[in-house]
């Protein structure tokens, strides 16, 4: 009971302190103990002490005095170890589940530094770096499942030096991370046409033409199945082949439409919105409780796939 | 499987072989066969063995500790269980955070060779492993390299050791609380009974017997007998130590003038050393009725005691009984000898004279005295030394000598003992070693008391002056004898020179480090600080304790502070004066919102900002000239912006 009060205490003054994007540790925000082969470390000492005195040998005495203030040089080494160490969250990367989501963290210093290791308390991961001799950027998983997060507490630890002291901080992040569902082939007649702006559409109409009209400069976040690589091979430059009569065509993708549980679903409409996106097309995205209107291009892509791991 | 952990390994391996006459060859075995088992496990296999293997080593390394050492020897026996553990432990370990803990438990291991040898030569094994063993935690615990991880350990541990040694000498000592048992160390100086005839080869060890610091050389003058042990019981072969040799008398007579102090070595035996009729003033050393001292218990590290030579009365008679005793002897054994001893009586009108022809016999007959005698198995072995081998060592003559003695009624008793000791001029002091193991003869005198007679000196006259390693005659026995050591090498140019100064520096540490205990601590703060000492040294200790470590934090953290270009400090000092110093600015921003404010300073502000870009991004130097200026622009920027507010 009163543990709990006092780590509710505790995670609320973390969070009150260490809430920033970018922070230098300095003495009131750098938390040194001895660790558990300190507390180990402390025994012996004692243990050596009560023998020293027993059996009147000053060596042993003279062990344990060594240990003693080892354990003190120790303490204030780690601290200075640690002591303007800064740690600046640079950037989150959102993706799909179980690949490259993450953050982006650097860590700046001013001196040689030792045996720093960064870890995300919610998932777990770890960073740990023996050595660091200048501003360091670090990519750190965070394997989430799907859904937002907001990324929280990364805990700071130094062992240094002989592990026997821990010197800790936090830095505890206000940043949201987005973490897409994993796409899952889908390939029944779901395409679902929406009524919307742009009136009816006929999918069927599909790549029925082809007739050829221009080139035109490949942007980001275009197909690469029209890339005129014959170009590319030529002059290295990208250039996207337009056809005439492909009006792109409208599609509209409706969560209960979609089979199988809810995670599967988004799954699966994860696949049609990145297939369609690909494809150039412009699709519409109905969720239960929110739809996006039909659009096209990067930012409508990532405002997707942003709906479909916030659900 | 840790490389790094095969050190830790040796480290058991060292320590094994150093009490290795404590904790005897089976163990020493068992070890060495664990650290092979180490080693393979590491070089063929590269994972650890499982638990039930290990559990069985265990169990049976258990047994074999317990069988060779014996529970009685508790100390030993904990001492090499525990070594054992951890020795298994490290064969075991399977994650960092094992080896962490098996380091940190070597913290309490290592030091446990103190329980048995406290000389220069264990502290600096001792000390050596420390750092390794510290190397090893560290590079462990950051997956750093072992050497760059030792380098740390060892500047920790060099910055360490004099700041515990302070403590050592201020922290006011406080006496033990627990009876503990003391560790047994294998050293036996003398022997109890003493039996000369069957013994082939006297085993010679240069260890250290005890030392001995004669304040008033005038007191004292050599030879230097140094009594230890009296034996009145003879059985026809032994002389047996007197049951009275444990039983404390009080000495009524205490004249304290002339004092020397002894620092005994640790032994097994509670025998101490003294000269003549001896008592002490020091805690738990008594006098027994023959004028010699012990010590009420057994000490497994060096121990320095004050002794006194009794001025008593001398005794003048004996008690019938005591007489009796004194001329006890086995009948119908050594009837040749009886026979020599009985003439001499009828031709000596005196003890003396008897003496006298005594010594004329052996001196006639070419006695020799050897440290490799033969063997003699006879019953009557006084007849056959005296008349058929006529050699021998110290226990030869004064056994024979004492049976011949008392077989025609003069009391006497054999005194086992040292003799000689080498003389340290540096330092004055003797060590005496234990090739200076000697024994000799007292005999009784009415209305005079006992009287010293030492009849190898008749044999061999060298042996009374100095120690036995100075002997020149004997040289080559003696070395063989010896072994390899410093002391038979004595030969070698240097290795003399390099033997003494050792010595000089180990007596230096027994008396300075391993004898510093409450009363020298006393007596040393007292000339230090006065009266209160001890309440005072605490508090300095710990005021000078604070003081260390906030020099050492300061000292730590100055890297931090690094110096800024003079530019830059002169750029944050225009901006703390000037109104914008909150603004978060260029500085191109900053000087033009300056300008506007100041324009009078238009010129000096455009110029500074010139000197300052090409200070910071060409690399220029900013000169003095220009600092001067700018100091001026700053000062009276901050009189108008007060005069503004």
């Amino acid at each position: 009971m009163r543990s709990s009060i006092i780590q509710h205490w505790f995670a609320k003054f973390v969070s009150r302190r260490h809430t920033a994007n970018h922070m230098v540790f300095k003495h009131d925000s750098i938390y040194v103990l001895p660790s558990q082969s300190g507390l180990l470390f402390i025994g012996i000492t004692i243990l050596n002490f009560v023998l020293g005195i027993n059996y009147q040998n000053n060596l042993i005495l003279a062990v344990s005095y060594i240990m003693a203030i080892l354990l003190v040089v120790s303490l204030l080494s780690g601290y200075i170890n640690f002591n303007r160490l800064e740690l600046k969250l640079l950037s989150v990367s959102d993706d799909q589940e179980g690949t490259s989501t993450g953050a982006k963290l650097e860590l700046k210093t001013n001196k040689e530094r030792h045996n720093i290791i960064i870890k995300h308390i919610d998932t777990g991961s770890e960073i740990d770096i023996s050595e660091m001799v200048k501003n360091t950027i670090i990519d750190i998983n965070l394997p989430y499942k799907r859904g937002v997060y907001t990324l929280d507490r990364f805990r700071i630890i130094s062992h240094f030096p002989f592990g026997l002291v821990t010197v800790w901080s936090y830095l505890n992040c206000n940043k949201v991370l987005h973490v897409y569902p994993i796409p899952i082939e889908e390939n029944a007649e779901i395409r679902h046409i929406i009524k919307g702006a742009d009136g009816e559409l006929d999918v069927n109409r599909v790549q029925e033409n082809d007739e050829f009209n221009e080139l035109k400069p490949y942007q980001k976040g275009m197909s690469l199945n029209k890339v005129s690589w014959r170009h590319f091979a030529k002059s290295q430059q990208m250039l996207i082949k337009d056809y005439t009569s492909e009006k792109p065509v409208s599609l509209g993708f409706d969560f209960d439409l979609v089979t199988g549980d809810i995670e599967e679903r988004l799954s699966k409409l994860c696949f049609l919105v990145l297939e369609a996106s690909n494809n150039q097309q412009p699709f519409a995205l109905k969720l239960p409780h929110k739809t996006l209107p039909i659009g096209t291009g990067q930012t409508h892509q990532v405002k997707c796939l942003e709906l479909l791991s916030e659900y | 499987m840790n490389t790094k952990l095969l050190l830790i390994t040796f480290i058991y391996l060292i320590m094994t072989m150093m009490l290795f006459t404590e904790l005897g060859t089976p163990f020493a075995i068992l070890l060495c066969v664990l650290n092979i088992w180490h080693v393979a496990q590491w070089k063929y296999i590269r994972f650890p063995p499982s638990n039930l293997i290990l559990n069985i080593v265990a169990v049976i390394g258990m047994t074999v500790c317990g069988l060779s050492i014996g529970f009685s020897n508790s100390v030993s026996l904990f001492v090499s269980l525990m070594v054992l553990a951890c020795q298994l432990k490290v064969i075991q370990a399977k994650s960092d955070k094992q080896n962490k803990q098996i380091m940190v438990l070597n913290f309490f291991t290592i030091p446990c060779l103190f329980l048995f040898s406290q000389n220069l030569f264990t502290t600096l094994v001792v000390v050596t492993a420390l750092i390794i063993n510290l190397g090893v935690l560290a590079a462990i615990s950051h997956k750093q390299l072992l050497l760059p991880a030792t380098k740390t350990a060892v500047k920790n541990i060099f910055f360490i050791i004099p700041v515990s040694m302070l403590l050592v000498v201020f922290l006011p000592k406080i006496p033990s609380f627990w009876q503990l048992p003391g560790a047994q160390v294998a050293k036996t100086g003398l022997s109890e009974n003493v039996d000369p005839f069957n013994i082939s080869e006297l085993s010679q060890s240069d260890d250290l017997a005890f030392r001995a610091i004669i304040e008033e050389p005038t007191s004292y003058s050599p030879p230097f007998y140094w009594r230890a042990l009296i034996h009145d019981k003879f059985d026809g072969t032994s002389w047996h130590m007197a049951r009275e040799q444990n039983i404390p008398v009080h000495v009524a007579n205490r004249d304290i003038s002339s004092v020397y102090k002894v620092i005994a070595e640790p032994s097994n035996l509670p025998w101490l050393f003294s000269l003549g009729n001896a008592f002490s003033d020091s805690d738990e050393v008594s006098t027994n009725q023959f004028g010699t001292l012990f010590s009420s218990k057994i000490r497994s590290r060096n121990f320095e005691y004050n002794a006194h030579t009794a001025t008593a009365p001398t005794k003048e008679f004996l008690t019938r009984w005591e007489y009796q005793r004194y001329t006890q002897l086995p009948k119908k054994l050594n009837p040749k000898s009886a026979e020599l001893a009985r003439q001499w009586d009828n031709d000596a009108g005196s003890t003396d004279d008897f003496i006298v022809l005594m010594r004329a016999y052996f001196i006639a007959q070419n006695f020799e005295y050897t440290l490799t005698p033969e063997v003699i198995e006879s019953t009557n072995s006084i007849d056959e030394f005296m008349f058929e081998k006529k050699s021998g060592f110290c226990g030869h003559y004064a056994s024979s000598v004492a049976m011949m003695m008392r077989s025609v009624g003069i009391p006497s008793r054999l005194v086992s003992g040292y003799l000689g000791g080498e003389y340290n001029e540096a330092n004055n002091y003797f060590s005496i070693y234990q090739y200076d193991a000697h024994a000799w003869v007292e005999f009784f005198i009415p209305n005079a008391g006992w009287q010293r007679l030492d009849p190898t000196a008749w044999i061999s006259p060298e042996r009374l002056i100095g120690s036995l390693s100075q002997h020149t005659t004997l040289a080559e026995q003696f070395k063989s004898n010896i072994g390899i050591s410093l002391v038979a090498l004595s030969g070698v140019p240097g290795m003399e020179w390099l033997r003494l100064t050792l010595e000089e520096y180990d007596y230096k540490w027994t008396r300075w480090v391993l004898n510093f205990d409450k009363n020298k601590q006393q007596s040393f703060l007292q000339d230090l600080l006065g009266n209160n000492a001890q309440v005072l040294s605490g508090v300095i200790m710990v005021l000078t304790l604070v003081v260390v470590f906030l020099v050492v934090f300061l000292f730590m953290q100055r890297q931090v502070y690094i110096k800024r270009p003079l530019s830059v400090e002169l750029y944050e000092k225009l901006k703390s004066v000037s109104p914008y110093k909150n603004n978060n600015l260029t500085p191109l921003q900053f000087i033009s919102k300056v300008k506007e404010q100041f324009p009078e300073h238009t010129h000096e502000l455009d110029e500074f900002y010139s000197h300052f870009s090409a200070a910071r991004y060409q690399g220029k130097t900013f000169a003095n000239r220009q600092r001067k200026s700018t100091m001026k622009l700053i000062k009276s920027i901050k009189i108008k912006t007060k005069r503004k507010l």
